[in-house]
């Protein structure tokens, strides 16, 4: 992979770590109408928790807490949304089927790649810097100051939805959007093969990259 | 008479040369690829770097329109830009601020969508990412290079 892309994943990863840092918060308002903040904040809580649960720190308890941790990021995303927007002009054609395909490879991928590093939280500092919510949408900007000291800016881009009130859509670290990122890979490939040995290139990417 | 046979046909390159020259830097300065007849949509970036009024928009390299004009709004970069006319814009398009060429010449470059929904004119593509700032990012490596270096 290209440095660019390994910066990303590196920022990807950081982005993640968020979810899995903050102060515990008590529960307030119902979470079908937390704001956007609200959400990530109380998301975070909740995957710190599973981490910190010396329950869980156990090695034969190793899947059952990397389960836990992703079912919670699982309900922060619209992976719906983040397919359609990585495939862009290459979503219209495909079918319901080749969508679900997809999406359960593309949410696999992310999984593969960034998930031990969530795992790997060393209890970075987070800054909450705020929300801005204009109409359905709304970026919640955050800071993470990694362990070495270097402030790290995360965007959060969130939608509300119809179905699943706010969910993010897309994450930017340093500026560098994670959508945008994948969709030029994609795009690239995309031009020069047809979908189907696209999706084999996908498959194949996914196997190789370690699950630890 | 030979040698104002050779002055006069160094003289007519020199001119050809000029007129070239000329014809060039003119073209190569003004707004070509949209008409009048182009609609606008607005972009938000947090950096534009060197982007300027008249500064391309491309996609996949190929001009699609022009900066218009580059206004500040709540202290934010807010960039109006002419569209041709048959290009269509997808809602969820990402706008992004790079430079092209020897000079660094800063230009808008539109990833499309995958959304239904089209834009239409005066609206805004909410997806931007601004002008990367390589000397921030080279600062914050070297001041991590103690332990490491890199941002992981």
């Amino acid at each position: 992979m290209s440095r660019q892309v390994r910066m990303v994943g590196s920022a990807v990863a950081l982005a993640a770590l968020l979810l899995a840092a903050g102060t515990a918060r008590p529960e307030t308002a119902d979470d079908a109408h937390a704001g956007p903040m609200e959400r990530i904040l109380r998301t975070t809580d909740q995957i710190l928790a599973v981490l910190k649960d010396p329950a869980l720190k156990v090695p034969e308890k190793k899947a059952e807490r990397r389960a836990k941790v992703l079912a919670l990021i699982d309900a922060r995303f619209n992976w719906t949304d983040i397919a359609q927007r990585t495939l862009a002009t290459y979503w219209a054609p495909r079918t319901p089927e080749e969508r679900k395909e997809f999406i359960d490879l593309f949410k696999d991928l992310l999984k593969r790649t960034y998930m031990s590093k969530i795992e790997g939280y060393a209890g970075e500092k987070i800054i909450y810097k705020g929300e801005r919510i204009e109409g359905s949408y709304a970026r919640v900007d955050v800071i993470i100051v990694s362990t070495k000291g270097v402030d790290i800016p995360v965007q959060y881009s969130m939608k509300k939805y119809d179905a699943g009130g706010w969910l993010i859509y897309d994450i930017a670290i340093e500026g560098v959007k994670l959508v945008n990122n994948y969709r030029t890979q994609f795009s690239s490939m995309l031009n020069s093969m047809a979908y189907p040995q696209f999706v084999e290139k996908l498959k194949a990417k996914v196997a190789e990259t370690k699950d630890e | 008479m030979k040698k104002l046979s050779v002055e006069l046909t160094v003289g007519v390159f020199v001119l050809l040369a000029l007129i070239l020259f000329g014809y060039f830097s003119i073209k190569v300065g003004s707004a070509d690829s949209v008409g009048s007849d182009g609609y606008e949509l607005i972009a938000r970036f947090s950096d534009v770097g060197n982007l300027k009024n008249g500064s391309a928009v491309v996609i996949a390299g190929v001009p699609i329109g022009r900066v218009n004009g580059i206004a500040l709004r709540d202290y934010q970069a807010e960039v109006r830009k002419a569209v041709a006319p048959d290009v269509k814009i997808q809602e969820d398009a990402i706008a992004t601020v790079k430079s092209r060429g020897l000079l660094g010449e800063s230009l808008i470059e539109i990833s499309p969508g995958g959304s239904e929904t089209i834009l239409a004119s005066g609206q805004r593509i909410r997806e931007t990412q601004p002008a990367i700032d390589l000397y921030g990012l080279v600062a914050k490596y070297i001041f991590s290079q103690k332990s490491g270096g890199g941002i992981e």
